[in-house]
């Protein structure tokens, strides 16, 4: 019995076609809800050499969905947990592992090695990210989004169809990712399924790919919606002639990160909370200033520019871009939060208590 | 049929030279049927019979009605309210022009409600504009019309303030779309349509809803957006992208009335 028996018998696939999929390459970028669907399916697919890149560690919350990694792995890179698990399922094929997030200076290489790129990210700048190289680089590339029920894929960039911007030309700030708004667990693995069902259309050439289509889903209520966008040629004329860097800032390696593990003293710390004044936990303290991300712009006046501020939110993802702010305004000592506001209020309670008046409404 | 008035006939006046639409408006068509049958379609399910009146030959073959000659031709609404009045066999009739393709039956059901016994006319009005050719008329103003068609005093305001008690119905405001009339081509483009819209994501929790109907004019894309920031305001802080029968739409792109979607960006993975 060959491994892609039932593959061989299909006959759009047949012999050839599993040949076609062994010699493709696809960068998978993104290990989390979306990527380990997409990664164990093409994996057990036969694609010949899958990239996988994602700079994130395994945390307990993640594995309500993220089905490829296990209680053990917590604490761990996805990537690495993912390519053993991946090796066990088919020794036969090349996986290679990208510790790394994708900027603007590693993504061009990345891109150069690979057929097809599957955005598996939550975040919506690494899309325009994906988006702007795959331009630059003629990459077609497989879109999925996810929100609470909700889900997207889509074609982009596949033989002359639209890209992303052409859909969303710009993007929108405080876009609300899955650990900031959760998301049904089996919702990433149906939405990944679509996008590695994509990927092995456009390998094989069979059927007609979502290329220059929205396809939407909604688990709730089982509606689903597709709509065409087409190529606007003046927006993707833009991409060709600005450099990356010019269009994209390298997020990974701007952001100053901190860790309430190597947090060791709040003295002179005070913290920004740029969370909506709705979002649970409230952490109200002398030591917080609460101001929503959106609003923060506005309010720069209530800061000042000597203190020491660690940003938080929900998740990390806001207070990411709320440092952005913050030092474009001139605040040179502002730090974005790992962990989240959870988090946050736990250890203050049990390291700090003495230090710090807390309150917790629920 | 016992939510049907046998006490009442649905009177339709239909004789009119339509000289601002350059053509008969009755037989005009909206979503593929005619103004004339929306308006009997609607009104045979509140009366049993109704009555057409028209001289004109492609009225002819129009169902569910009794056609009723103008007793005097070309003497405009006045005289086809005559003529409807003489052949009825109810003193209460409901009586309808023929360029209200939108009314509906709740629209008649409210009419009819209104009417007691001590009037002998009332009429639609709203914001103080009177439709005389929207209410109910009792056989009881025969006489009144015929005077003033005699003396040639035609107009429908000069009878209305001969009649001594005529009681005007103020139309809610949610029922006033149901009667703008159509007068000229341009009117026709302009005709209100019922649009589907589907929300998606954070536009869905903005608005509360997945999917809700409108009614709307054959507007911009732009137009509607306007529409939906001012009914939704935290709209206006979303972002989205408007599809329209699935394909994506640009602002100046106009609506056809069908189905119209939210979509938002998604950031999750």
């Amino acid at each position: 019995m060959n491994r892609y028996d039932r593959h061989i018998a299909l006959e759009n696939v047949g012999i050839e076609g599993q040949c076609t999929l062994s010699k493709a390459r696809i960068l998978v970028v993104g290990a989390g809800g979306l990527g380990c669907p997409v990664l164990q399916y093409l994996t057990a697919a036969g694609i010949g050499t899958i990239g996988i890149i994602d700079d994130d560690r395994i945390s307990i919350s993640n594995l309500q969905r993220q089905v490829l990694y296990t209680s053990e792995n917590i604490g761990n890179y996805k990537v690495i947990e993912a390519q053993k698990q991946l090796k066990l399922l088919n020794p036969d094929i090349s996986i290679n592992a990208y510790v790394e997030c994708l900027t603007v200076t590693n993504i061009i290489d990345h891109f150069k090695k690979y057929d097809l790129i599957i955005d598996c990210t939550d975040t919506i700048a690494t899309r325009y990210l994906i988006n702007d190289a795959c331009i630059l680089l003629d990459k077609p590339f497989v879109y999925g989004a996810i929100y609470k029920f909700e889900g997207q894929v889509a074609v982009f960039n596949y033989k002359q169809s639209a890209t992303y911007r052409c859909l969303f030309p710009e993007p929108v700030i405080n876009q609300p990712n899955c650990s900031e708004t959760g998301v049904l667990g089996v919702l990433p693995g149906i939405i990944g399924s679509l996008q590695a069902t994509e990927a092995l259309k456009i390998i094989l050439n069979i059927g007609t790919p979502l290329a220059g289509k929205l396809y939407s889903y909604d688990s709730l209520t089982n509606r689903s919606h597709t709509v065409s966008i087409s190529r606007n040629d003046q927006i993707i004329q833009k991409i060709k002639t600005s450099p990356l860097t010019e269009l994209h800032n390298n997020r990974c390696d701007t952001v100053n990160e901190v860790s309430l593990v190597t947090l060791h003293s709040l003295n002179n710390i005070h913290f920004i909370d740029v969370r909506e004044s709705h979002e649970q936990p409230c952490i109200q303290s002398k030591k917080v200033i609460n101001i929503p991300l959106n609003a923060l712009l506005n309010r720069l006046y209530e800061l000042s520019r000597d203190q020491t501020y660690i940003v938080f939110c929900q998740s990390g993802m806001r207070s990411k871009q709320a440092v952005k702010i913050l030092e474009n305004a001139g605040f040179s000592d502002c730090k974005s939060l790992q962990e989240g506001a959870a988090t946050l209020l736990d250890h203050l309670h049990t390291v700090y208590e003495d230090a710090v008046t807390l309150s917790r409404k629920r | 049929m016992k939510n049907k008035d046998t006490h009442i006939t649905t009177i339709i006046l239909a004789g009119g030279k339509s000289t601002r639409m350059g053509e008969d408006k009755a037989m005009l068509l909206y979503n593929d049927t005619t103004f004339i049958d929306h308006i009997i379609g609607t009104a045979i399910q509140v009366t049993d019979t109704i009555l057409l009146v028209s001289n004109h030959i492609q009225h002819q073959n129009i169902k569910n009605v009794s056609i009723v000659k103008d007793l005097y031709p070309n003497k405009g609404p006045l005289a086809g309210l005559y003529s409807g009045l003489s052949y009825s066999k109810t003193t209460l009739n409901l009586v309808l022009s023929c360029d209200i393709p939108l009314i509906t039956i709740d629209m008649l059901k409210f009419l009819i409600s209104n009417y007691t016994n001590e009037h002998q006319a009332i009429i639609a009005t709203t914001n103080d504009y009177k439709m005389p050719l929207i209410g109910l008329y009792t056989k009881g103003c025969l006489s009144t019309c015929k005077k003033l068609i005699e003396k040639n005093h035609l107009k429908m305001m000069h009878f209305l303030n001969e009649l001594p008690a005529v009681k005007h119905i103020n139309i809610p405001d949610t029922m006033k779309d149901q009667l703008i009339n159509i007068n000229t081509p341009q009117d026709v483009a302009h005709l209100p349509i019922s649009i589907k819209i589907y929300y998606f994501g954070q536009i869905a929790e903005i608005t509360g809803s997945t999917e809700e109907t409108i009614i709307r004019t054959k507007e911009s894309i732009a137009n509607l957006k306007q529409h939906l920031i001012t009914k939704y305001p935290a709209l206006n802080n979303a972002s989205f992208r408007i599809a329209q029968n699935q394909q994506l739409t640009i602002d100046s792109d106009t609506i056809t009335g069908e189905e119209i979607a939210l979509l938002p960006p998604f950031a999750g993975g």
